[in-house]
Parts: C-alpha cells; sequence; structure tokens
C-alpha cells in the first residue's frame, strides 16, 4: 500500500484549498515521492529543537509606531477607508 | 454535581503603540476601515514580521506575574488555516513542540482556597475584524476590516481547576486586576480580553464554549453549560464531546458545525522568527515588575492596620493605590484611606451605574466586590479607561507621541 | 563610443566616472540587444521603461561630479519574485499576474542605491518551483548556448540575461540551487549567500528557512561587488546576521588557494561522465594552484534531498497561503460563492507543479504524518548541518568541490517525468541551503558544446573567502568564450 492514499490526497488538497479535480492528476507523482521520503527513517526524532542562532530579545524592534502607508490600497482590492469583501462563510 | 472548567483568555496587550510584527499602531479602534494597514500586516509578498521586543518583554511581565517560569529561548510557529480575517492565512503565535518555548508555563493563580494552574502563555497576533458576515451558503459578503490584524495578543491558558462559574468569574477578576496593575492591557476596551472555557462534569466529555466576548458572559455561558451537560446525565445521555458557540443574544450555548479538514493546523516552525533569547531580560524584567495586588494587600493590613475589606479593595486598584501610597504619611493612612474608598470610589460608582444603565439594563454584582462586572459588553466598567492608557511600567507614563485620538476620555478626574 | 556590453561592473562605474561610458548609450545598446534577441531568449517577462531615462541621470550626475556610486549605470536584470515598487512582480504564476508591490526589496533598494538601474523582471519557474524555467506561466526561456535547451533554473531568465549580454548583471534567488542551477547551465557566475547574509524582504517567500537572494553575474568580481552593495544587517528581516562585515566581498580575490583544503565527494567527481571527469580536472587545477584535495563522504548526504523536498512543500504550503484572491490578485468577483469555494476556484489558477508541492505541502506537516515527515525532515537537516561541520572542522576544509548539476542542460520539453529521477539534478546543491552554508556555482568546461559549472560550497559566513576560491577556479577554467547568437 502506497504510503499515501488516493482519498488522503485529496483530503489533503482540499485542506490547501486546491480543487478535487487537479488533485486527482497528482496521485501517482505524489504516491512516489512520498514513497521517496520515507527514506527519512533512517534519522530518529530524539535531539532537541533545530539548531538556530537566537536573536536577543534587546535587538528586536523598538515599540514604535510609523504612519501607515499611503495609497496602500491602490496595490488592493477595494478602495482606501473601505472594507476588503470576502465571499461568504458558512 | 462538581464541574471542571478550564479556560483560554485571550487578552490584547493594548497600552503598546505597535502592532506585533509591523509599526502600524496597536490602538487601532476608531479608525476608518483598512486604514491601519502596511504591508506586513496585509501579507503581501515579500513582507516578513518583525518581532516587536516590548510586546515579548510585556507577555513576560505577565507570565511572571501568574507564577509561571519563562524559558531562555522563545520560539514562535505557524498555525495554518484558512479564513478570510488572516491576511496570510495563517497566525503566528507560540507552541511547546520541543519542550517549553512559550513565554510562560508552570504557573498558578490562589482562587479563594483553590489553586488555579496557568498551564501556558503564549504570544500571538490577532487575525483582522469580519464587521458583517453573511449566513447561509453563499448568501452576502463578509466584509473584512484588517486594522486589528497583527496586534499583539496573550493567550492564557488555566487548567481544568475551576469548579463552578463563581470560581470562573472570581478568577478572572483576580485576572483582571493583576493585567490592570501591570499596565499591559486597558481591559475595558471592547474585544480586549475574550475567553474560552473547556467545561466537563464528572466523567463526562469535555465542551469547549468559544465567542465569549465579555466576562459576564463567561460566567453565564459556564452557569449554563453546566446546567446543560448536567440535564444531560439526568436523562442518560451522553455529552458530545464538541464545540459550541456562546449565543449572546439568547444566553445559550449552541452546537458549532465542525469545520472538517480545517481542523489540522500543519503547525510548522516560523523561521522568519529566529529564536528569542530573553535569560538575561527576565531577572530585569522580575524586578520592574509592580508591586501585586497580593502584597500591597498584605502592606496595608500588616503596615497601615487597615480593615481587610478596605485593604482589599484598594490594593486591587493601582491608580487609587497609587494616590495611597503617595500621599499617605504615618498620620493620615486610614483617613486617606477612607477618603478614597468611600468618598472617592463611591463617586465613581455612581457615575458608572448611570452610565452602564444607558445602555445595558441593570447593573449586575459580582460576588466579590460590589464594582465588578457591572457593565456588558465589555469586559470591566468604563472607570478604569483614561489612567492606565499608555502606561507601562505602570509607574512612568511616557508621554504620548501624539494626541490621544477618537476616543473621548469619560474620566474627568484623572490625575495623569 | 560604442556600446562595450561585455563591461564589468568596476570598469562600467569607473567609464561612467570618468565619461569613457555612457550609461545612456550601454542602456540602450542593452535595450536593443533585448529587443533583437528576447523574442527568442525570453529572459524578461517585463521591461521597465524608465531604464533609460534614469541611465542618461546617472550620466548627467557623473559629469556633475555627484557620486554615482561603485554600480551606476549598470543594468541590472531581478528575478521576478523579487519585489520592485515600478511594474508587476508576478512570480511567473497567473495568480498574481495583474500583481503590483508597493515597495523595493531591500536587496533592489540597496543596489539601486548604488548606481544600479533595474531593466527589467526576470522568467522563472512559477514562484520558484522547478530547475528549468518550464514552469513559468509565461512560457520557458531559452538557453543562450543552444536555444533547444533549457536555461536551468528557477533563476533561469536571469542567467540567460546575464550570459547573452541583455544586462551587465542580475539578481537570482536559491532556495535549493536556482541560482546555481542555472548558472552553470548558462556558463555565468552565481552565488547562494549564506544564510542571512542578505535580506529576504520583498523576497517573496517560497522556504523561508533555507532560501537566499543572489548575485548572478559574468565574473566572480562582479558578483563580489554585487554583495558588497546589498549584504547585512536589514532591519525589515529579523534573520539577517548583524555580526560579521557587511561588506569587503572583494578581499579576497587575489589570495588564490595555496594551502587550503578543498573536498571532493569521491562519487561525483569520478563519475565516467563528462562532468565527473570535469570535476576531477577542477579539482586537479585547484591541485596545481596549491591546495591540496582530500575525500569527504557525509553519512547521512543521502537524505539530503528527501529532507530538502519536505521542507521546502512544507513551508511552500504555507507561505502560498496567501494567495486567496481575496485582498489582493486578479479580478474575481466574490458573488455567489462561499469562502473557502471561492478560494479553491482562484487558486486552479496556480500551475500544476505549484498545486502538486501544496498537496505535499499540506501532507507532510499534517496531524498524523508531521512526526514520520516533517518533523524528521527538520532533523535530518541537522544531522546533515552537523555532520558537515565537523568534515569541515576535522578536515579543515575551505570547500568542498563538485559538479553544480550532475549533466549539462536538457532539451526544452525533455520533461523527466519520474519525480525520483528528477530529484538526483538536486543532489549537489540543496545541502548549501540546508546547512545555511554559501555555495558557488563558477563556469568550468563545455560538454558537447554546453556549459557545465562547478560549485564550490564554504564555510557559513566565510563568503568573502569561497569567492577567493571561485576567482582561483574561476582563473584556472577553460576559455569558453561567448554564446554565439
Ligand atoms: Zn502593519
Amino acid at each position: 500500500m502506497p504510503a499515501i492514499t488516493e482519498s488522503e490526497v485529496v483530503r489533503v488538497a482540499a485542506l490547501m484549498k486546491i480543487g478535487a479535480g487537479d488533485a486527482a492528476a497528482h496521485v501517482p507523482k505524489v504516491q512516489k515521492m512520498v514513497g521517496y521520503f520515507e527514506r527519512l527513517d533512517e534519522v530518529g526524532l530524539e535531539g532537541g529543537a533545530p539548531a538556530g542562532e537566537a536573536v536577543d530579545v534587546g535587538d528586536l524592534r523598538a515599540d514604535e509606531a510609523e504612519e501607515c502607508p499611503e495609497g496602500l490600497m491602490g496595490h488592493l482590492k477595494g478602495e482606501g477607508g473601505e472594507h476588503v469583501r470576502s465571499p461568504g462563510l458558512r | 454535581m462538581s464541574a471542571k472548567i478550564g479556560l483560554e483568555i485571550h487578552c490584547q496587550l493594548t497600552t503598546l503603540n505597535s502592532k506585533l510584527f509591523c509599526a502600524c499602531r496597536a490602538d487601532y479602534r476608531g479608525m476608518a476601515p483598512n486604514t491601519n494597514v502596511c504591508a506586513t500586516c496585509m501579507g503581501l509578498p515579500g513582507t516578513l514580521p518583525r518581532l516587536n521586543g516590548e510586546a515579548v518583554r510585556r507577555a513576560a511581565a505577565i507570565a511572571l506575574s501568574l507564577g509561571c517560569e519563562v524559558p531562555g529561548t522563545l520560539r514562535f510557529f505557524r498555525k495554518n488555516y484558512f479564513y478570510p480575517d488572516l491576511p496570510k492565512n495563517y497566525q503566528i503565535t507560540q507552541l511547546d513542540l520541543y519542550g517549553p518555548s512559550s513565554v510562560g508555563h508552570g504557573g498558578s493563580v490562589a482562587v479563594g482556597d483553590r489553586t488555579v494552574s496557568i498551564e501556558r502563555v503564549q504570544l500571538e497576533e490577532d487575525p483582522g475584524r469580519i464587521v458583517y458576515g453573511g449566513e447561509g451558503g453563499s448568501a452576502g459578503d463578509t466584509l473584512v476590516d484588517y486594522n486589528r490584524a497583527g496586534t499583539p495578543l496573550v493567550e492564557i491558558v488555566t487548567g481544568p481547576d475551576m469548579r463552578g462559574a463563581r470560581e470562573v468569574r472570581e478568577f478572572l477578576g483576580i485576572l483582571h486586576d493583576m493585567l490592570e496593575n501591570l499596565g499591559v492591557s486597558d481591559t475595558s476596551l471592547e474585544g480586549a480580553m475574550r475567553a474560552d472555557a473547556n467545561v466537563s462534569i464528572e466523567g463526562g466529555n469535555r465542551v469547549e464554549i468559544k465567542n465569549v466576548t465579555s466576562f459576564h458572559d463567561i460566567g453565564r455561558a459556564v452557569e449554563y453549560e453546566i446546567a446543560r451537560q448536567a440535564g444531560n446525565v439526568e436523562h442518560g445521555l451522553e455529552t458530545v464531546q464538541e464545540t459550541r458557540q456562546w449565543d449572546e443574544r439568547r444566553r445559550t450555548t449552541v452546537g458549532a458545525r465542525s469545520k472538517e479538514a480545517d481542523q489540522d493546523y500543519r503547525y510548522l516552525i516560523e523561521h522568519d522568527i529566529p529564536p528569542v533569547g530573553v535569560s538575561g531580560a527576565v531577572a530585569q524584567i522580575r524586578a520592574s515588575l509592580p508591586e501585586s495586588i497580593a502584597s500591597r494587600r498584605r502592606r496595608y493590613a500588616a503596615e497601615d492596620g487597615m480593615q481587610a475589606q478596605v485593604a482589599d479593595v484598594l490594593s486591587s486598584e493601582p491608580h487609587f493605590a497609587r494616590l495611597y501610597d503617595a500621599a499617605r504619611t504615618g498620620e493620615n493612612s486610614r483617613e486617606l484611606a477612607n477618603i478614597i474608598t468611600t468618598d472617592l470610589m463611591g463617586l465613581l460608582e455612581t457615575r458608572e451605574a448611570r452610565d452602564c444603565s444607558r445602555w445595558s439594563g441593570p447593573a449586575r454584582r459580582s460576588p466579590r466586590r460590589s464594582t465588578r462586572w457591572a457593565c456588558g459588553p465589555s469586559m470591566t466598567p468604563a472607570r478604569s479607561r483614561a489612567p492606565s492608557r499608555r502606561s507601562w511600567p505602570p509607574t512612568q507614563r511616557p508621554s504620548p507621541t501624539r494626541a490621544p485620538r477618537r476616543r473621548p476620555s469619560t474620566t474627568s478626574w484623572a490625575w495623569s | 563610443m560604442t556600446a562595450n556590453l561585455a563591461l564589468g561592473l568596476a570598469e562600467y562605474a569607473e567609464g561612467v566616472r570618468s565619461g569613457d561610458v555612457s550609461a545612456e548609450e550601454q542602456m540602450a545598446a542593452t535595450l536593443e540587444r533585448i529587443a533583437r534577441h528576447d523574442g527568442v531568449l525570453h529572459a524578461y517577462v517585463s521591461l521597465d521603461p524608465g531604464a533609460l531615462g534614469e541611465a542618461a541621470r546617472v550620466d548627467r550626475d557623473a559629469r556633475a561630479g555627484r557620486d554615482v556610486g561603485p554600480l551606476a549605470g549598470a543594468p541590472l536584470a531581478v528575478k521576478d519574485n523579487i519585489c520592485v515598487s515600478r511594474g508587476p512582480t508576478t512570480c511567473c504564476s497567473r495568480m498574481l499576474e495583474s500583481y503590483r508591490s508597493p515597495y523595493d526589496a531591500t536587496a533592489v533598494s540597496r543596489l539601486r542605491g548604488a548606481g544600479a538601474i533595474v531593466v527589467g523582471k526576470t522568467n522563472m519557474d512559477e514562484f520558484a518551483m522547478g530547475i528549468t524555467t518550464e514552469f513559468s506561466s509565461f512560457g520557458p526561456s531559452r538557453n543562450p548556448w543552444d536555444t533547444d535547451r533549457v536555461p536551468g533554473g528557477s533563476s533561469g531568465g536571469s542567467a540567460v540575461a546575464v550570459s547573452a549580454l541583455e544586462c551587465a548583471a542580475a539578481l537570482g534567488s536559491d532556495t535549493g540551487g536556482s541560482v546555481r542551477n542555472p548558472a552553470s547551465f548558462c556558463s555565468i557566475v552565481g552565488l547562494k549567500p549564506t544564510y542571512g547574509r542578505v535580506s529576504r524582504h520583498g523576497l517573496v517567500s517560497y522556504a523561508n528557512s533555507i532560501e537566499q537572494i543572489g548575485p548572478m553575474a559574468r565574473s566572480v568580481r562582479d558578483a563580489a561587488m554585487m554583495m558588497d552593495a546589498m549584504a547585512g544587517h536589514d532591519p525589515m528581516d529579523d534573520t539577517t546576521r548583524r555580526a560579521g562585515p557587511a561588506g569587503g566581498h572583494t578581499a579576497h580575490l587575489r589570495d588564490g588557494v595555496e594551502g587550503l583544503v578543498v573536498g571532493v565527494d569521491a562519487r561525483e567527481v569520478d563519475r565516467s561522465t563528462c562532468v565527473g571527469r570535469a570535476a576531477r580536472r577542477a579539482a586537479g587545477a585547484l591541485e596545481s594552484l596549491g591546495a591540496s584535495v582530500v575525500d569527504v563522504d557525509l553519512a547521512h548526504e543521502g537524505l539530503s534531498v528527501a529532507a530538502y523536498y519536505v521542507l521546502t512543500a512544507a513551508e511552500a504550503g504555507s507561505n502560498l497561503a496567501r494567495y486567496d484572491n481575496i485582498r489582493y490578485g486578479y479580478d474575481m468577483p466574490p458573488d455567489g460563492y462561499e469562502h473557502g469555494a471561492y478560494v479553491t476556484a482562484a487558486r486552479s489558477r496556480l500551475g500544476p507543479e505549484v498545486q502538486r508541492r501544496m498537496i505535499l505541502g499540506g501532507f507532510v506537516p499534517s496531524a498524523g504524518h508531521a512526526g514520520r515527515y516533517y518533523l524528521k525532515a527538520l532533523r535530518a537537516r541537522d544531522v546533515l548541518a552537523s555532520e558537515a561541520d565537523s568534515a569541515f572542522s576535522s578536515r579543515g576544509l575551505a570547500c568542498m568541490l563538485s559538479p553544480t548539476v550532475p549533466v549539462p542542460p536538457f532539451r526544452v520539453g525533455e520533461k523527466i517525468d519520474d519525480p525520483v529521477e528528477l530529484f538526483r539534478m538536486d543532489s549537489n546543491t540543496v545541502l548549501a541551503n540546508l546547512t545555511g552554508r554559501p555555495a558557488v556555482s563558477v563556469p568550468f568546461t563545455l560538454c558537447d558544446g554546453l556549459p557545465v559549472g562547478m560549485q564550490l560550497v564554504g564555510r557559513a559566513g566565510e563568503d568573502a573567502r569561497l569567492l577567493g576560491v571561485a576567482a582561483a577556479l574561476e582563473g584556472a577554467a577553460d576559455d569558453m568564450g561567448v554564446p554565439a547568437l
């Protein structure tokens, strides 16, 4: 049995807002790729958080407000000072 | 029948100047829609979060005040889900995936003779606001205002340690006083504090109540939910494990439609924010915390010989307590405490009752203190407004960089 | 004066300053060359109509004795996933075909500040997902060395523009080889800097934990000059490093390799292919310049591509979630749609490669599977990083050498359908991304007339020293001439 079933591909596609019709076409390749990923079992899960250089809280952005850029809404749908329209929620 | 209740409280850090990840204003209220936004908080391509260091410090101050441990390194994660109020379609939040890395864990608060454990405190961004949601199928638009998107929010998660609505109210009262005392949040602002409750009764399934936007209603919702679950037990019905919405108007909880696949949040590490080292800062934050309400109460009772009830009232009002501490001498303490608690606070209460009756029916009395939870729908009486704005640490009030906007002060007596 | 489009950036700026070179003439000649060749090559997806005017202004400033900057007048091509405040930024996706960014990426604004002029935006695989530029929604680019061949990817358009003299230098982005692969295929220099060295502010995120903007140029020196102009801490990107010098990338270009230790993976340099033989010859060339070459074998290197694909898919799934067409995007009215159905319908504009990675990206970190894939890939990345660290420190390596890509450029349309076969093409490049190390591709030779580049992977933070080794290898490379167009 493949590491990811066809129905699982469709479920995940829906989660990612990819249509079911589109998803079906990807099943064989996705199965093959996920099968390839199985080799990651070679490493365990022990060990702590991923390594990464920390930044000190003192070096983070200072709490200062700036004027919001004018004309930003020109790059967006809708007009400045108005709501953005979204499709209805269930 | 005894219940187990745990709370998840969301509290905005309203006294900050800027949002959590950009320089737009944290104070978004009263502005024309989508005017308090920038490329970052609108999630435009190529933008990156720029973490507000002061937000981290204040979240840590809350965690410390709740008796939590603050880990030396904090981490941020992405909670992924599609929703129109979420510009990036993920929320930057915290998670203890590799051991504790949220801003706080393992705290506790004494509520009467019970101890309520604080499992976790985390710093996260508030979504935008959906101002009109069409109902039913495809009918109607949803209109979104992103002015709030990216506002700093602290989530406080308690253990299932409360046993009834009375303890819930009492815990929230203590929390509210603490936040006000810290000066990190003006909890009187609408939506500045919201809570979800997890309720179960003996052996039954756990029900999560969402969408409660006032402290007052949290008590009611918990009461209702306990009664509903008890009714189930009486009739031999099993309580379904589910999420229910609080219906403010009908004062009931109603089963929320499950969002099926949307519940899989696919948590990822937020690599745009490096791990944040706070071990150096924590000692300094701890040292600069204002005196706690409990310690103030003890001090008033022990040093000034104040009556327990007076000490209780005065200590939990940071502005009055500060006034008292500033004015007290060895001789005047008794008289001063009386003037403040009777005359000044009494005067205020009258004003408040008048303000409340104008728009939310008769004021309700809380079991603990007469002035708590008087007004709905905001979490606290209007009185606490002016003094706590933009004042942290609470003892120094920075001069505002701009004149207060849009919201008229309800208090003419403020001494700031 | 006749324009010389092959000028290096230093000569260019010096000429503009002294008046020997006219930025305006150079720009005009560049635009002319684009007009002549880009119909076939398709390096650009949009041109900035202000470029010629800006070049004239640079000339005026130079004549007036004003500081025109170290990159004065240089025509710069910018990959279309890097934001510019004028013109489109589409990531070569139909999802963003009408999107205009309100701001310049930090790398762009810093290069502009140094005097460079943006000519236009270059073609790429949609959202940088691909290695041939064939996954562009606007059609493929073609390799100037053989227009039946792909230029590599995903920064294919930038590589083509540099190689075909359609710009002086270009910006690419490198998530798993996207600068180095097309640099190798088009016989130019491409650097993937140390993670955190160049600001990602304005780079449209694909896999944000490992990608960097990188310079693509006709010489190592030009790449180093671009780094001097754009590297360093940026308050708009919390992952940029404060420590270390921002500049100084040209400081070691004449150092040579005397006494340095260079690691090679025996499996890669001894392949009985033209590319394998070329790699062995490159190692020999460094040896003859005084370096010593040692075999290095990383025990878990076989996991690098799997870890890379899992992490990039997971991060891409999150990074591309914002393209829901609600706040910005193309015209598609919400009327009659429920939110989820609308977003799904709008996202049907994403190309098949992107959709596939969205599905993978939804799967590998999902509840019940994260422990097996996403968290293991993070773990594998740490294992690989510490293996590489100990190899570098125990052997005293200055860098590691391999072919950038195991094969020469493929034919256009020669689709490799087996995804696992395709994974092999990334096998040499992804390690540098997973471990945050700098890596550079240097043109070395031709195999059957097709370019083959060599990759050098260096020590984290030591981009300047890596460029020093790259300059030595550049000096020892075959004389390949220029593509005959
Ligand atoms: Zn903003």
